[in-house]
């Protein structure tokens, strides 16, 4: 891969991005000082506000995916002369970049919030390992979500996050009371035992590396094939 | 060094029959015929851009698309509409693109802005389609590629501007013997001051392949243009003689 192709097509992913950036600063700044100035603050709706600062982050390039599909302008991009697993890096280094923010925060949260209200006592190790396991997760989860919207038709896709919601509202309870049974062990679990620490980090690292290997075929396949439609938006 | 064998593309409501062309080094091609005739079609498989055709194109005796992406940086291609992202200034724009291409040469594309009277400083997506045309030659034609193909590059633009972009094209044109210019265009005129070879397509078939010289010799006191539009709506076939 070219190093020269890749600096640019992420100096342009930053570069349409920092808008993004000053958005969730500005998100994360003034909603604090509202929420300080109507006595509202609490650790959990700072945590909230951060939460939403960050996803604003990570949604920077799934966003522009969609726009450049909308609009035609993909084409600019799938008809440059690299291949297209160039694309694809530059565009998943993007995404893992984006994620960073909202990763970083989800494992405050895990350390913090979550492993004392299972029992469990926090800690640097602790911090490090659930970032190493949430980043690498939704930088690939969100790799794999990008690659169907650039694989597939944006507007077939439509549904997707409408089905997740009512997903998550399904087995929302579901899913809590099972984390909170099923935590509990692991973190222990985890705590005596040498080898399972290995277990865990194979576990964690495999999720991610299937997920990116699908991915990186779809997207691949979308660039490739990507064709914009006559009736694509001109600006 | 471009040949098509075989060239057909089939889409639900299209069909462009078998073509067989062969394009030389130096030759200052124009591809003519009424919208939807297949010029676009045909220029985009050549310059790389589309990969959904059957039979060959080959330029150099490889096949286009088993060199992909590699071969579109020996193309220059002026698409039909701008691609771009619209919020780079027309600089940006430039130095973005010469990165992909190991011969950008960044003087050459100065002085074509300059005599495109282009503001660097513009934003693409703000660019009128007389400015965004001329900002796709820059970009066509910086790298300085032995193969030149501009699809339809004075299509409803006023005559001034029409005027400056058809001499950067002549000019662009006559650097280097060995230079193909493939150009597509309904506007007989533009033919008459770039071309030397005219291919004639109507809806999807090949109809005419000739010389200007010969075109002109059918009738030495008509205009071009008249006789163009008399050999494209003929159902004879006009061929090299």
């Amino acid at each position: 891969m070219n190093t020269r192709h890749i600096r640019s097509l992420l100096g342009v992913e930053f570069r349409r991005n920092k808008k993004n950036l000053l958005v969730a600063l500005c998100i994360a700044v003034v909603g604090t000082l509202v929420l300080q100035v109507v006595g509202r603050a609490s650790t959990g709706t700072t945590i909230w506000l951060l939460f939403v600062a960050a996803a604003s982050v990570a949604m920077g390039v799934p966003m522009n995916i969609i726009k450049d599909k909308v609009t035609g302008q993909m084409e600019f991009t799938t008809t440059l002369p690299v291949p297209s697993g160039t694309l694809v890096f530059a565009a998943f280094v993007s995404i893992a970049l984006g994620a960073f923010p909202l990763a970083a925060l989800a494992a405050g949260a895990i350390n913090w919030m979550v492993l004392p209200a299972v029992g469990a006592n926090g800690g640097v190790g602790w911090l490090l390992a659930a970032f190493l396991t949430v980043w690498p997760l939704a930088s690939a989860a969100m790799c794999l979500g990008c690659s169907a919207l650039i694989r597939f038709d944006v507007n077939k896709l439509a549904f997707a996050p409408a089905a997740f919601l009512i997903v998550l509202l399904v087995v929302d309870d579901f899913f809590e009371q099972w984390v909170r049974a099923w935590l509990p062990t692991a973190v222990e679990f985890l705590a005596n035992s040498g080898s399972a620490w290995v277990l865990g980090a194979v576990a964690a690292l495999s999720v991610p590396v299937v997920m990116l290997a699908v991915a990186s075929f779809l997207a691949r396949q979308g660039f490739e094939r990507y064709r914009p439609k006559p009736a694509a938006i001109d600006w | 060094m471009v040949r098509l064998r075989e060239f057909s593309v089939r889409y639900p409501d299209f069909l462009l029959e078998p073509l067989d062309l062969e394009f030389k080094s130096s030759e200052r091609v124009a591809i003519v015929g009424a919208n939807g005739a297949g010029k676009s079609t045909t220029l985009k498989a050549i310059a790389g851009r589309s990969r959904h055709y059957e039979g060959t194109v080959e330029i150099g005796g490889r096949e286009v698309r088993s060199c992909l992406p590699g071969i579109r940086t020996e193309i220059g291609f002026l698409p039909e509409r701008l691609l771009g992202f619209g919020w780079m200034s027309v600089a940006e724009h430039l130095d973005f693109l010469s990165n992909f291409f190991p011969t950008w040469d960044d003087g050459y594309a100065r002085t074509l802005l300059r005599r495109l009277d282009l503001p660097s400083s513009s934003k693409v997506g703000t660019l009128s389609k007389g400015m965004a045309v001329k900002l796709s030659l820059v970009a066509a034609e910086a790298h300085r590629p032995p193969i030149l193909i501009l699809d339809e590059p004075t299509s409803g633009i006023d005559p001034l501007m029409r005027g400056e972009l058809l001499a950067v094209i002549n000019d662009a044109a006559s650097t280097g013997r060995d230079r193909l210019v493939l150009f597509s265009s309904h506007i007989l005129e533009d033919v008459e001051q770039i071309a030397d070879r005219i291919v004639m397509l109507r809806k999807g078939k090949l109809v005419g392949d000739t010389t200007v010289t010969a075109l002109r010799s059918r009738d030495p006191e008509a205009p071009l243009s008249r006789l163009l539009y008399s050999a494209l709506s003929s159902d004879e076939h006009t061929s090299h003689p």
